[in-house]
């Protein structure tokens, strides 16, 4: 190792501290882009929601118990969400299947899967406030407000809450809900006991192109993203090229070469990857989660480095 | 040809790499210029500044059901309503907007049962009936009755067909027009007619037209109640001068079209609007009427202008963001390809050839690759599900001068290599 190193500098081919630079600044760049779009998607998508009352084009009204309903869309692995009328139009409780889009939250938190009687209200929904926190009820229940509403103050769901209460799923009886989820009308509508209509309500997104050119962008930018991954594993790979060819002719063993070179550009990949996650998760408001941050992270970083390494492979089969 | 695959020797990769992320970047461009003319259009139409109004609601003050019902059978109240009505419609300060969606038997209908009446609001939608009225199998369809102010006030634009003749519309003639909701488009086409009875009243009504998929209007407190499934039909302008025999038909049309919004520039003050009404009233002689306040207008308009507005911002910053991005990975592919292009360009120099000669291969490769980029951007672009011509124009002409700058940038990083070697010390 020491002596292809020695060799290498000394006709200075040695991988230079600018390379590894340039490679760790453009592994980051595409990792902020990855990032960057799934900030925008989440926040896209609790815009759209907010936007509309809560629901999605998807969204379908229909007859049953709320547990039956939330079993069938289980058991088609749908991500979706039921929505029931609680006390008026304003006040629903949700259940939420799989992971759907995420509710327009402006501060606090959004729902847990563990938590019990909580709620989010928008701002002038008549809450009450005690020593032991934010408190909404309906009749004799209460339910603790976890966030607000509303991607900002002034918003359309100002007069909202939207209840998370276990109970509901063991409830028996017979209520009208919406279901909202890509694919919940067609696993919900197949034995014809249930009657589905789509939720008619026109939306503020169509009074433009956004939902056409959201998902586009979206899917360009993921592109761009996914190309410059590959890129960013390329040129990290031909910077260390000499080096590798010099240690092959030494006679390293081919995969300890790849390994280690991969292992060096993740892990550079990986610093800039954790500044910028860390950076995300702070900077981004609560709709955005940070299971989604790791995964955006988390896809450019592994592409960077199985490109580094196939590039590698390839580089050295060839005659040196 | 030759010399461009020398030129390409070793660096086709990096300048496919360079091509699809220039394509990407205008396409990027492309979309972030058709949702601003998208937006704008949305701005200067439906949310436009002066559709921002103060909202009032009018309605009949006659709360007994039976001193409503004695009213309404009396040929003089009913004309009295009308008047109010049309005194109210004649007023240049303020925007009476009647609008009502009362259900539409229509005779063998030949739609589906997305189109009955109640369909997906979870109230229960009937099947079809023997209608008393029409004297044949009907089904209860959505429909919306509105006024010319209404159509005007929410922006509603007419894509195939004529459209409304607001002028000659009157429920004395042989044929209703009506638009129809985009939807309808599978169950009608422009010229068909259908029986239907509005009010219990049979009528023929003439398809003039079709909404687009979009279109919505102000409606019980909804800013995007929408008409997509819907039969519009619209109101006379005027409906005091309505044949004595008809008194019971426009007793239920003077009523419907009275309980109306009212839309008043903002500032105007409720004594203003009183006082409007109290003038429409005495003209009218017609007394049995109620202000009300609907805040939740000028809110929802406020709210939804500052949302549409918004979406515009956010993704402008998404896509400046993606651009800065894919700018620097396009120049890092440029500079790793003219690296990899320089030991053949000092080889060539080396041998005699001029250096404009040399040089002229970095234009070459840039050509091809915003060649390759536009062709690209041009195939996906025309398939996109939003069609822009001025902004593919835009872009196209964006990427041209993009490309004279990067073939002459190219070129100079060359010339400059070149020399920088030959005047070396070393």
């Amino acid at each position: 190792m020491i002596r292809a190193k020695s060799l290498a500098r000394k006709h200075g081919l040695i991988v230079t501290r600018h390379a590894v630079l340039t490679g760790t600044a453009l592994s980051g760049l595409v990792i902020l882009l990855s990032a960057v779009l799934g900030v925008y998607a989440d926040v896209r998508s609790a815009t759209s929601l907010e936007a509309a009352g809560l629901l999605s084009p998807d969204a379908v009204v229909l007859e049953g118990r709320v547990g039956d309903v939330v079993g069938r869309l289980e058991a088609a692995r749908i991500d979706a969400r039921v929505l029931v009328e609680v006390d008026g139009p304003k006040v629903r409780a949700v259940v939420d299947v799989g992971r759907p889009a995420p509710l327009p939250v402006g501060t606090g938190r959004t729902f847990r899967a563990d938590d019990g009687r909580v709620a989010l209200a928008g701002v002038d929904a008549p809450t009450t406030v005690d020593a032991s926190g934010t408190w909404y009820s309906v009749g004799e229940r209460r339910y603790r407000v976890v966030g607000t509403l509303g991607l900002r103050a002034s918003s359309l769901l100002a007069d909202d809450v939207v209840l998370h209460d276990p109970e509901l799923l063991e409830d028996d009886a017979v209520v009208t809900l919406i279901v909202d989820g890509r694919g919940a009308a067609e696993a919900l509508g197949g034995d014809g006991t249930t009657e589905i209509a789509a939720a008619s309500r026109a939306r503020a997104d169509a009074r433009t192109t956004a939902d056409l050119v959201s998902p586009l962008v979206l899917g360009l930018g993921r592109t761009l993203s996914l190309v410059g991954a590959v890129c960013a594993g390329v040129a990290a790979a031909r910077s260390r090229r000499v080096l590798d060819t010099v240690r092959r002719v030494l006679g390293h063993r081919r995969r300890s070469i790849v390994v280690a070179g991969a292992v060096a550009t993740s892990t550079s990949a990986a610093a800039a990857g954790l500044v910028i996650g860390a950076v995300v998760t702070l900077a981004s408001p609560p709709v955005h989660a940070l299971g989604t941050t790791l995964v955006t992270v988390l896809v450019p970083l592994c592409l960077i480095t199985a490109t580094h390494a196939l590039t590698s492979t390839l580089t050295l089969r060839r005659r040196p | 040809m030759t010399t461009l695959l020398d030129d390409l020797r070793g660096t086709v990769l990096l300048t496919l790499a360079k091509s699809v992320l220039v394509g990407l970047l205008a396409l990027l461009v492309h979309a972030l210029l058709a949702f601003s003319a998208s937006t704008a259009a949305a701005i200067d139409g439906s949310l436009r500044e002066s559709a921002g109004v103060e909202m009032y609601g009018v309605v009949d003050d006659l709360a007994d059901p039976a001193a409503f019902e004695e009213y309404r059978r009396s040929t003089d109240g009913v004309r009295a309503v009308a008047r109010f009505h049309d005194a109210l419609a004649a007023d240049d300060d303020l925007a009476l907007l009647s609008v009502f969606d009362n259900a539409l038997p229509v005779q063998d209908f030949t739609g589906d049962e997305r189109f009955a009446h109640g369909y997906g609001t979870g109230l229960s939608t009937q099947q079809p009936y023997e209608d008393v009225d029409l004297g044949a199998t009907a089904l209860a369809v959505s429909s919306v009755q509105l006024d010319r102010a209404t159509f005007e006030f929410s922006d509603l634009v007419v894509e195939d067909g004529p459209g409304i003749d607001w002028d000659a519309v009157s429920y004395e003639t042989t044929e209703v027009p009506v638009v129809l909701g985009a939807d309808y488009r599978e169950v009608h086409d422009v010229g068909d007619t259908f029986r239907g009875a509005l009010y219990s009243r049979p009528m023929t009504f003439r398809v003039t037209g079709f909404l687009p998929a979009s279109a919505s209007i102000w409606y019980q407190g909804e800013l995007d109640f929408s008409l997509s499934r819907h039969v519009v039909i619209p109101y006379p302008e005027r409906i005091a001068d309505f044949p004595d025999d008809e008194a019971d038909f426009y007793g239920i049309l003077a009523f419907a079209m009275t309980n109306a919004n009212i839309g008043v520039p903002v500032g105007t003050s409720e004594e203003d609007v009183l006082a409007a009404l109290e003038d429409a009233a005495r003209a009218s002689d017609f007394p049995y009427w109620r202000l009300l306040g609907v805040p939740d207008y000028l809110t929802q308009f406020t709210l939804t202008r500052a949302l549409v507005t918004g979406n515009l911002v956010l993704l402008g910053s998404l896509v400046g963001i993606l651009l800065l991005g894919g700018t620097l990975l396009a120049v890092t592919s440029t500079r790793l390809a003219l690296r990899r292009r320089r030991p053949l360009a000092a080889a060539r120099w080396t041998t005699g050839v001029p250096l404009r000669d040399v040089t002229a291969g970095a234009t070459r490769c840039a050509t091809l690759e915003h060649a390759i980029a536009g062709a690209g951007f041009l195939v996906v672009s025309v398939h996109l599900p939003y069609l822009d011509l001025r902004a593919t124009g835009v872009v196209l002409a964006a990427l041209v001068a993009v490309a004279l700058v990067d073939a002459w940038a190219q070129r100079r990083r060359v010339r400059l290599s070149l020399l920088e070697r030959t005047t070396s010390p070393s």
